[in-house]
C-alpha cells in the first residue's frame, strides 16, 4: 500500500456538495485532496443525447454507480424485490450536479422545527405510528446566509416572494424571509407555464416560477440558458446549469490548494487507537493507497456515505464508524413522485422545448402551509408544470386504456405527443423506524464490497398525502384545459432520487449520527455532507439545502468567518456586483 | 440498468455497424416482434422502416451485450409458440396471429416453462424499442429521423425562441442529430 503525504483535509467525492466544500476550504487557505471515483468530465460530453443519459444506459454512472445499485425490500422481514426504479447517479468531477434538473428551492423555516410545530399545532395524535419525526439542530435563520451564498455561487434564477419579511407579488408568499432577491430573474415563462399560472390563480393558489440553478442571463462569465430541453440527466451544452464543475470547482482548482484525484475510490475511513480518523484508504488505478489527513469529509451520495461508515469497522466501532448508538442507516427517506397527465386535444403545448426546471409551481400545499386538521395526514408537497418532454421517456406516458404497443399506441403518439402536459406531484416522506439502509448480505459490487440494501415502504400518511395532492393536480389540469386526465399509479419503492437520511443530524447522540455541522458525534474529525444528514425530507428538491449546509460545514472546518471566505471567492468568482 | 463500460467517456464507439449477434432466424423473429410493437400503417413508417433492428443489432455488440441471452430466450419462445399454435415460425405469422402472441408475451403467458426468466423481457424490449424509434440517429436507429418526424420532435436544436415556447406555436424546424452539434459547444446564437 502506497502511503501519500499527509494533507489537512481529505474530501471523498467532488460533486454537488464536495465541490462547494472544496471551494470554501481552499479559499480559506486549507490544502485539500479530493478523491473522486469517476472521470474528469469536461462537462460537454453526450450533449443532447437522450439515449446515453437515460436510466437505461446512464453513461454518467459507468465508473461506479451502475455497478453497485442498491437492492430494495419493502420491509425488514420481506424478500428482496427486483431493483427499484432508480434514477442513475453520476460519478466524476461535478458528480450528479453535472446532470441534475437544477431546481433550486430553499426549505421552509417550518421544516427545521417540524416535530415541534406539528405537535404544537395538531397534538401528539397527529404523528403516525413508527415515525421518527425530529427537529433539525439548526434553524432556517442559521442557514439563511448560506442559502444566500449558495444561490450566488451557482447562479439561481427566480422571483423572490419574501425579501426581509416583505411579501412580493408573483413570488412564493410561503417562503422564508430572504436577505435579498435571487441573483438572476426567473427563467422565461412559457405558454405552458402561463396555462398553469392562470389555472392556479383561478383556484386561489399562489403560483410562481420554479427557482432554478440555470442562468436566465449571462452571469459570472457563464452563458445563459438557450431553452434547448436537453437538461435533466444531461450535461448542459453551454454551461448554463449551475453544476459544481462549471461553478465552484474551477474556483477551488485556481487556488492551487486542491489536489483532484479522479478514478480513486475510497474504501474505508481509517481511525487510530484513540478513535480519531487518520485518513482514507482508497483504490486508485495503480493499487491501494493510504491518504493521511487531519480531517475527513464524506461528500458522496447518501448511499455511499452510509456504506463507507458501515464498512469502516474497527474494534472500537464494531458496527461501523460513528455507529455505536446504532443510528447509522436509520430514517432513510425517498421522494415519491406521482405525476398526473392530461391530453389537450388538438393543441400544441411544445413541452419538448425548455429545460425541466422551466416551470411554474405552487407551494400552497407544501409543508404546513395549509391547515391539516381533519385531513388524516401531516406535511405536504408541491405540484408543478414542467418542460423537457423528451421523446424516449415521454412516450411512456399513455392513458391506462391505451395499449403500449401496436397500432393504437402508434396512433396515440402520432396524434398526441405534443398535446400532453405533465404536472409533477412530489411529496414529503416522513422518517420511519421501519425505513433504513444497511449492507446487503448477498449482493456485492465488482470490488467484492456489499452494496447498500434499502428497506423502504410507503405508509398511510404518505398515501393519503399523495392522493390529496393528485386530486388537486387533476383539478388544475382540467382548469388548464385538459380533456382526458389520468394519474400515475401509486408505488411503494424508492425512486433513487432525493434519497435522504441515514446519518441524520441532531443534538442528541443517542438519536442522531452527526451534529449540525455534519460532524460525527463519536469521531471528532469526520464530517458527512449531503442528503444523508437530513433529519426530515422536506417537500421540495433538496440540493440547494445540501449545498448551503456544505458551505456552513466547510467554513466551520476551516475556522474562518464565512463572510471572509465569501469575499475572497468573490474576488475571483461570481459576484452580484451590487 | 446496464453498465456501459465499453463506451469511453466523451466518445462513441458506434460508428460502424457490426455483424448481428443474432442468427438470421433470430433476426427475422426480432424484426417481426418490433414491427408488431410499432407497425407500419396509414399513419406512417413502422419500427423496421425507422431502423429499430439496426439500432438493436449495434447495441447488442456494445452496451446491450448483456441482454442478448434474454432476447434469444424470448425469440425462441415466440417461435415455439408460433410452431405449436400455428405451425409456422413467428416471423412468418400473419399480423393478427403475431399480435396474439405478443399480447401473451406482454402478459407473461407465452411460455409456462420460462415464465420467470421472461418476466423482465417486455419492459426492457419496450424501452429499447422507444430508443430505436426516438433516440438520436447517431446510435443507429431513428433512420432519417423518421421517428422524430412522426411525432413532431425536432431533435437536437440549439435552443428555442420565446415565440416557439407559446402554446399552439408551430415549430417549423428540420430535425437535427446531436452529431451535427459543434464539438466544442460554441454555437453562439439561437438560429
Amino acid at each position: 500500500m502506497k502511503v501519500e503525504r499527509e494533507v489537512e483535509i481529505c474530501l471523498v467525492g467532488l460533486g454537488g456538495t464536495g465541490g462547494m466544500a472544496a471551494a470554501v476550504l481552499t479559499a480559506a487557505g486549507r490544502n485539500v485532496v479530493a478523491l473522486e471515483a469517476g472521470p474528469p468530465w469536461s462537462g460537454r460530453e453526450h450533449l443532447m443525447d437522450e439515449i446515453s443519459s437515460t436510466n437505461a444506459r446512464n453513461v454518467w454512472g459507468s465508473a461506479k454507480f451502475n455497478h453497485e445499485i442498491p437492492t430494495w425490500r419493502p420491509h425488514a422481514d420481506g424478500a428482496r424485490q427486483p431493483t427499484p426504479h432508480t434514477q442513475g447517479l453520476a460519478n466524476g468531477v461535478g458528480g450528479s450536479s453535472l446532470v441534475y434538473g437544477a431546481i433550486a428551492f430553499r426549505f421552509h423555516p417550518d421544516d427545521f422545527r417540524v416535530r415541534s410545530n406539528t405537535l404544537e399545532r395538531y397534538g401528539p395524535g397527529a404523528l403516525p405510528p413508527g415515525t421518527g419525526l425530529a427537529d433539525w439542530p439548526l434553524s432556517y435563520d442559521d442557514l439563511e446566509p448560506f442559502y444566500d451564498w449558495a444561490e450566488e455561487l451557482v447562479g439561481v434564477s427566480g422571483h423572490a416572494g419574501n425579501v426581509r419579511g416583505q411579501v412580493r407579488a408573483g413570488g412564493n408568499p410561503f417562503e422564508g424571509p430572504r436577505q435579498r432577491p435571487y441573483p438572476l430573474p426567473p427563467l422565461r415563462t412559457s405558454g405552458l407555464g402561463r396555462l398553469f399560472r392562470d389555472a392556479a390563480l383561478g383556484a386561489g393558489y399562489h403560483p410562481f416560477p420554479v427557482p432554478a440553478a440555470i442562468l436566465s442571463e449571462p452571469y459570472a462569465g457563464r452563458r445563459a440558458c438557450t431553452y434547448c430541453s436537453f437538461c435533466n440527466r444531461l450535461a448542459c451544452h453551454v454551461g448554463a446549469k449551475g453544476g459544481t464543475l462549471d461553478t465552484v470547482v474551477p474556483l477551488a482548482a485556481a487556488t492551487g490548494r486542491l489536489d483532484i484525484r479522479t478514478g480513486c475510490r475510497a474504501l474505508r475511513i481509517v481511525t487510530d487507537e484513540r478513535g480519531v480518523a487518520s485518513g482514507i484508504e482508497y483504490a486508485g488505478p495503480d493499487g491501494v493507497h493510504f491518504q493521511p489527513a487531519g480531517a475527513v469529509v464524506l461528500a458522496t451520495y447518501s448511499y455511499e456515505n452510509i456504506r463507507l461508515l458501515l464498512l469502516s469497522r474497527t474494534g472500537r466501532f464494531p458496527d461501523g464508524l460513528g455507529n455505536n448508538a446504532g443510528q447509522v442507516g436509520r430514517y432513510y427517506m425517498a421522494r415519491q413522485h406521482l405525476p398526473v397527465f392530461g391530453v389537450f386535444d388538438g393543441r400544441r403545448l411544445n413541452g419538448f422545448t425548455g429545460p425541466a426546471a422551466q416551470g411554474y409551481t405552487i407551494d400552497d400545499l407544501n409543508a404546513d402551509n395549509f391547515d391539516h386538521t381533519g385531513l388524516g395526514f401531516v406535511r405536504g408537497g408541491r405540484i408543478a408544470v414542467v418542460h423537457q418532454f423528451s421523446p424516449i421517456e415521454s412516450t411512456t406516458i399513455i392513458p391506462p386504456d391505451v395499449p403500449r404497443w401496436g397500432r393504437p399506441y402508434k396512433a396515440f403518439l402520432t396524434r398526441h405527443y405534443n398535446s400532453i402536459a405533465v404536472l409533477t406531484v412530489g411529496a414529503e416522506t416522513l422518517p420511519y423506524d421501519a425505513n433504513f439502509l444497511d449492507l446487503d448480505p448477498e449482493v456485492r459490487d465488482p470490488l467484492g464490497r456489499p452494496v447498500i440494501r434499502i428497506t423502504f415502504n410507503t405508509y398511510e400518511n404518505e398515501r393519503r398525502l399523495l392522493g390529496f395532492l393528485q386530486d388537486r393536480a387533476v383539478r388544475l389540469l382540467e382548469a388548464m384545459g385538459a380533456g382526458r386526465v389520468w394519474r400515475a399509479s401509486p408505488h411503494v419503492e424508492a425512486m433513487g432520487v432525493h434519497d435522504v437520511g441515514g446519518a441524520r443530524m441532531g443534538m442528541d447522540p443517542r438519536h442522531s449520527v452527526v451534529d449540525s455541522f455534519g460532524r460525527l458525534h463519536e469521531v471528532p474529525n469526520v464530517y458527512v455532507l449531503g442528503g444523508a444528514t437530513l433529519p426530515t425530507h422536506g417537500g421540495l428538491n433538496p440540493t440547494l439545502t445540501l449545498q448551503a449546509l456544505a458551505l456552513r460545514t466547510a467554513a466551520h472546518i476551516a475556522g474562518t468567518a464565512p463572510q471572509v471566505v465569501r469575499e475572497r471567492l468573490r474576488a475571483t468568482g461570481p459576484s452580484r456586483g451590487a | 440498468m446496464c453498465g456501459d463500460a465499453s463506451t469511453p467517456p466523451g466518445g462513441h464507439d458506434e460508428t460502424e455497424v457490426p455483424p448481428s449477434a443474432l442468427t438470421g432466424a433470430e433476426t427475422a423473429a426480432l424484426s417481426a416482434l418490433v414491427e408488431g410493437l410499432f407497425p407500419r400503417d396509414e399513419l406512417g413508417p413502422g419500427a423496421l422502416d425507422i431502423g429499430v433492428v439496426d439500432y438493436l443489432t449495434r447495441a447488442f455488440h456494445g452496451p446491450y451485450r448483456e441482454f442478448v441471452p434474454l432476447y434469444r430466450l424470448a425469440l425462441a419462445a415466440l417461435d415455439q409458440a408460433a410452431g405449436r399454435d400455428y405451425g409456422q415460425t413467428f416471423a412468418d405469422l400473419a399480423p393478427e396471429a403475431r399480435d396474439v402472441l405478443i399480447g401473451r408475451l406482454e402478459r407473461g403467458q407465452l411460455d409456462e416453462l420460462h415464465g420467470a426468466e421472461l418476466a423482465p423481457f417486455f419492459p426492457i424490449a419496450w424501452q429499447h424499442l422507444r430508443e430505436g424509434l426516438f433516440g438520436d440517429p447517431m446510435h443507429g436507429g431513428n433512420r432519417g429521423m423518421l421517428g422524430w418526424r412522426l411525432i413532431g420532435f425536432p431533435g437536437a436544436q440549439y435552443g428555442y425562441t420565446p415565440e416557439e415556447q407559446q402554446v399552439d406555436a408551430v415549430i417549423a424546424r428540420e430535425p437535427r442529430s446531436a452529431a451535427q452539434l459543434p464539438a466544442d459547444g460554441t454555437e453562439s446564437r439561437v438560429p
